[in-house]
């Protein structure tokens, strides 16, 4: 809309914010006297003559370059603003040639110098400073940028060795840090000084705001929230600022019709939105610089609002939305993006935006479908990559494809069109391992578009396997994919077989095992029933074989046994079973069910046991007798009574614990009957008594 | 009553026909020997068996625990105390007394290193411990 009310004004005020021009020697320009600093100590210092100023795009880098470019006029220098943007691809001579004539014009030089002339016999009383400009021009990725940075970086690593540094001083900017340029830019600039450019202060950033309410200009009046809000809302972000306060300055010029109106909360909050759309290239820009796994971290970031996450909130939203990032890579990215002031940290392990104005943006317009999309195709190298690979599969050159796959999917694992194009590679080739492998991993990614890939991949893997080993591929699968309805319909129609046929022939353990894993709470109901009954039998039959053996002596009253898998004790007395004694003796000597444990009860008498034993030559035990003032009670261990292979507990062993009691206290013929009573249930107990108790 | 005192009762019993050839007395929650005989029947296997007594003392370990329970079950079952316990081993009887002196647990193993000979060992032990266990308490309490 164009500005009727400004001018109209008769005062023809101006709106003192920028959005498109670096600050550099005005008013707007704020701050940023730690860097300046910072650069004014390399220019005193004796053996320094160069520095890296480093930070995310728009941050302000060529702000502080022009206001270098004027500051060191003004005191004496000789500075010489030099943008290396776009000259990436110029041969190294043209670019030279341009600096040169540059330095030959501010010298007002007569005839025409090459730089090294300039650069080897600098005659002027004046020290020149060089201030570069997108200095990492030369160290992108393009095939011309490439070679370029061959010859660009050395040539100058060679310049500034040898220079003199008293006469000539250099100021570099760079979108990035030192450490993420190639070999060839860090070689040059890794032992200079490098300084970040970061987000603006409390008070510089209320500086640049109330522009308009300052002595150069008086066109607005703050209200104090409001100024709160703005500051807020940028996280002292210059260039967002100057966006944000440039639409209220226009918003207020528009509609008020009073001089010098004043800025209140709602006049910054109905502009945020306007600042979106205004900053749209600005956003978009930044958006650009950010690497793609980090892309994919902040959309992510961005879409749970304002408030500050957890490391593990955010591990859980990434496998939440099917995002493969290693452990190390994410901590790499939480730095890159704290480095680059999208994130800050709150608390450890806590982090939250530092610009809530371009989380909305983000949050807005960079949904994570849409990053993902936008990664497909600008993750260039991926790209080209998948495209070659696209050509070859077209022509059947199926291995050169998948080695272009692969490498794709290497620079970015969550590149949609090669995860799929490389599962179809494998399936045309009939490797179906490899097939179901890739199938999985795109699984992750994008179940619905996989899933019929996954189909073909598992019917070719276990078209000649056996039933255990299609039941693993389908767990596998349905690890990944558990709504594969296809696949979980396969996998429980073989459950429900094996538990009808276990059924059928009595296996009732198998049977239950079966329906179990497919949740058939019918059968499982009624098969329980069944193993309760057949559980009491064997309590029965047990008990009334020990009822036997304890009646043919004289000197036992009772003999009891422990049976650890079910952990349950079975008593048989001289007139019968009598359930109080043997509640005392299970509580007494082995512990509630819930509360067992070697170290308090008659357990612990095994360990002792296997501990003689290693350590007295092979000593067997034979029995433990136990003198009470009115009673003997003799404990003998039946060893191996039975492993289970599988199911069962942990694989451990199943042991009995055999316990015979007399309250006769004639040791002699106690010890020689309970011998002959444990004989007796070494060889003839009903090995069923454990079997049965794996479900009790 | 001194340390003196007490070797010359371990020795005795060990010298007597008793089918006793070790008398060991060990802390059971470290796992370690106090005190032990020092004098050997030749006639019998005591020098050859049994001599790491804190082997015995770590095998038995824990021991105090388990007759902790059994001091439980005694009470429960109201079978009366426990006196002591016998370990039948097919080369040897480990005859222990889980006695508190100064509110520790301490075993003392009275060992046979044959099978045979229970009835003397259990007459012999039973006639020692009170001996043992007196002289414990005095000389347990000069060391404390």
């Amino acid at each position: 809309m164009w500005p009727f009310n400004v001018m109209n004004n008769p005062e023809e005020a101006l709106n003192p914010y920028v959005i498109g021009n670096a600050v550099g020697n005005s008013s707007a320009f704020v701050g940023r006297e730690d860097v300046l600093q910072d650069v004014c100590d390399v220019l005193q210092h004796p053996q320094q003559n160069a520095i890296v100023l480093y930070g995310q795009r728009r941050i302000g880098k060529t702000s502080i370059l022009k206001e270098l470019d004027a500051k060191l006029a003004e005191a004496g220098y000789l500075p010489i603003f030099f943008d290396l943007q776009d000259k990436g691809k110029l041969p190294l001579e043209q670019v030279n040639q341009e600096l040169a004539d540059k330095i030959s014009d501010k010298l007002n030089s007569q005839s025409k110098l090459t730089l090294e002339e300039i650069l080897y016999h600098w005659q002027s009383p004046k020290k020149l400073v060089i201030l570069f400009d997108e200095f990492e021009a030369f160290a992108g990725n393009e095939l011309e940028e490439r070679q370029a940075s061959e010859t660009f970086f050395p040539y100058w690593r060679d310049i500034l060795s040898k220079v003199d540094k008293a006469k000539l001083n250099f100021v570099f900017t760079l979108g990035r840090k030192v450490e993420d340029l190639n070999q060839k830019a860090m070689s040059l600039l890794k032992a200079i000084p490098s300084k970040k450019v970061s987000l603006l202060g409390e008070d510089a950033t209320l500086l640049l705001i109330k522009l308009s309410d300052s002595e150069n200009n008086k066109t607005l009046k703050w209200d104090e929230g409001a100024i709160k809000t703005a500051w807020t809302q940028t996280g002292g972000h210059p260039f967002i600022t100057q966006i944000l306060c440039y639409c209220i300055w226009n918003h207020l010029y528009e509609t008020k019709r009073h001089s010098k109106p004043k800025v209140r909360v709602t006049d910054v909050k109905a502009n945020l939105t306007k600042a979106l759309e205004t900053g749209e290239n600005a956003f978009q820009w930044l958006w650009d610089g950010l690497p793609a796994t980090e892309k994919l971290v902040t959309s992510i970031l961005a879409s749970t609002g304002n408030k500050a996450i957890t490391t593990q909130a955010l591990e859980k939203l990434l496998k939440d939305n099917g995002l493969r990032i290693r452990t190390n890579e994410r901590q790499k990215t939480t730095n890159i993006l704290k480095d680059w002031d999208v994130i800050e940290s709150v608390a450890e392990n806590k982090f939250r935006f530092r610009v809530e104005l371009f989380r909305r943006w983000i949050a807005e317009n960079r949904q994570l479908p849409k990053v993902q999309q936008e990664l497909d195709s600008s993750e260039t190298r991926a790209d080209n990559f998948y495209k070659a690979s696209q050509n070859l599969w077209s022509n059947s050159q199926l291995e050169p494809a998948i080695d272009n796959l692969e490498k794709a999917l290497k620079l970015n694992p969550n590149h949609i069109g090669a995860n799929d194009l490389l599962t179809e590679t494998y399936l045309d080739l009939k490797n179906w391992e490899k097939a179901w492998k890739t199938a999985k991993a795109f699984s992750l990614l994008r179940p619905q578009f996989a899933r019929p890939l996954l189909n073909q991949a598992l019917e070719g893997l276990i078209a000649s396997q056996d039933e255990d080993t299609q039941l693993h591929y389908y767990e596998e699968t349905l690890k990944i994919d558990p709504e594969h309805a296809d696949v979980k319909q396969k996998w429980q129609t073989i459950w429900q077989q094996r538990g009808e046929n276990a059924y059928r022939i009595g296996n009732l353990e198998k049977a239950l095992e079966a329906f179990q894993r497919i949740g058939t709470t019918e059968k499982i109901i009624e098969i329980q029933n069944k193993l309760i009954q057949e559980i009491n039998q064997t309590q029965r039959i047990v008990e009334a074989f020990l009822i036997e053996l304890v009646q043919e002596t004289t000197t036992l009253d009772g003999i009891f046994l422990y049976e650890s898998q079910g952990k349950k004790v079975y008593l048989g007395t001289k007139n019968g079973v009598d359930a109080i004694q043997k509640s005392i003796i299970a509580n007494s000597l082995f512990g509630s069910k819930e509360n067992q444990t070697d170290k308090i009860s008659i357990l612990g008498l095994r360990e002792i046991v296997e501990r003689i034993k290693d350590e007295q030559n092979d000593r067997e035990f034979e029995g433990a007798f136990f003198q009470f003032a009115t009673s003997i009670l003799s404990i003998y261990l039946i060893p191996d009574a039975k492993v289970y292979e599988e199911g069962g507990n942990k694989n451990e062993e199943v042991f009995m614990m055999a316990g015979i009691i007399s309250t006769n206290n004639v040791i002699g013929r106690f010890i020689e009957e309970s011998k002959k009573v444990v004989t007796r249930i070494k060889e003839q107990l009903p090995i069923d008594i454990i079997e049965s108790n794996k479900i009790g | 009553m001194d340390y003196q005192y007490f070797q010359d009762l371990l020795n005795e019993i060990i010298l007597k026909p008793n089918e006793i050839d070790g008398v060991i007395v060990f802390d059971p929650e470290n796992a370690l020997s106090l005190y032990h005989n020092m004098k050997h029947d030749k006639k019998r296997h005591g020098d050859e068996i049994f001599v790491n007594h804190d082997a015995i003392a770590g095998s038995l370990s824990g021991s105090h625990q388990m007759a902790e329970t059994l001091k439980t079950f005694g009470e429960n079952s109201k079978r009366g105390k426990l006196q002591y316990g016998i370990f039948q081993l097919s080369d040897g009887i480990l005859v222990l007394y889980f006695l508190e002196i100064h509110g520790k647990p301490i075993v003392v193993a009275f060992i046979s290193g044959t099978p045979q000979g229970l009835g003397l060992m259990l007459h012999s032990s039973n006639a020692n411990i009170k001996k043992i266990e007196q002289a414990l308490n005095q000389l347990l309490a000069s060391v404390a």
